[in-house]
């Protein structure tokens, strides 16, 4: 139980440093080598490397982001993880091939998680793109406001 | 009247409630000042609220079948890995749009706060865009 109360700041942290400061040295300590990713939109990402370079991509969409993780479950095998991401759109996104919005994001998502060997071999990543799409005005063409 | 409030027992009246269509399992099981909230509907106010939210999604989608993947129960906080898979056939009063024919199945989260045995909240997570994509009432890709 000492342990498992140690993991989840722990892995919070590595998650902190990966995706809020780019910060890529716990990168290998977080996500095992052949972890599988779903994320909205997205599909399936297999590997590790493919995710770094969505972080990566994310990071430079928003330079400004900031992820909070918020009310997390853990049960010794599986976690997870409410989360909060804030951040200003400054790039090109999967969205559309546009230009910057220059919109400021505020959503909330979850994060499923499952582990092998204390790293992260399976996650599962949920939270409405159509939310997303709305606060970068994107919806606007199909004649949704941008504040409901 | 908490050791009878076990991941076995909130496994099987989440099923009966979305599956079957229990009402009942609200009594059992929600708070009346219960306040959900999810993508699409937004605040979902009691269980008068629950009620007719479960009741519009099982006529809307005829075969609604919720499959719970994977949960946590730490005794307060209850978590669902879901799985919600119908076909959009039923028409109700004050629908946006007709009944597309077209099947959804797509996955989420949710977790639950419970209080004295009863859950007082509900916060669910999954891709509105994704169902929407399903219904195809959004294309695939937002050009």
């Amino acid at each position: 139980m000492d342990e498992d109360q140690k993991f989840v700041p722990d892995l919070l942290e590595r998650a902190n440093r990966v995706w809020n400061n780019g910060n890529f040295m716990v990168f290998d300590e977080l996500y095992a080598p052949d972890v599988i990713h779903y994320h909205p939109g997205m599909g399936v990402l297999e590997g590790s490397q493919s995710l770094a370079m969505y972080i990566r991509n994310l990071r430079a969409q928003y330079p400004d982001l900031v992820i909070t993780f918020e009310e997390t479950i853990f049960d010794g095998e599986k976690m997870v993880c409410q989360w909060r991401l804030k951040g200003t759109d400054m790039g090109m996104h999967a969205a559309s091939a546009g230009p910057p919005t220059g919109k400021n994001v505020d959503i909330k998502g979850a994060e499923v998680m499952y582990f092998r060997d204390g790293k992260i071999v399976e996650d599962h990543v949920y939270y409405d793109q159509y939310a997303l799409l709305q606060q970068l005005g994107l919806l606007e063409q199909f004649g949704v406001g941008g504040d409901q | 009247m908490s050791e009878k409030i076990t991941l076995p027992y909130l496994q099987e009246l989440t099923l009966r409630l979305w599956n079957e269509g229990d009402l009942s399992v609200l009594d059992e099981l929600f708070e009346p000042d219960f306040v959900g909230q999810e993508p699409y509907q937004g605040m979902i106010n009691g269980r008068e609220g629950m009620a007719g939210h479960v009741s519009i999604l099982r006529t809307q989608y005829p075969d609604l079948n919720l499959t719970i993947m994977d949960d946590i129960f730490d005794g307060n906080n209850y978590v669902t890995h879901w799985r919600y898979e119908g076909t959009d056939e039923g028409d109700f009063e004050g629908r946006p749009v007709p009944p597309t024919g077209k099947k959804v199945d797509f996955q989420g989260t949710s977790f639950f706060h419970l209080e004295n045995g009863k859950i007082v909240d509900e916060l669910r997570f999954y891709d509105l865009l994704q169902v929407y994509q399903q219904l195809g009432l959004m294309p695939e890709s937002i050009a």
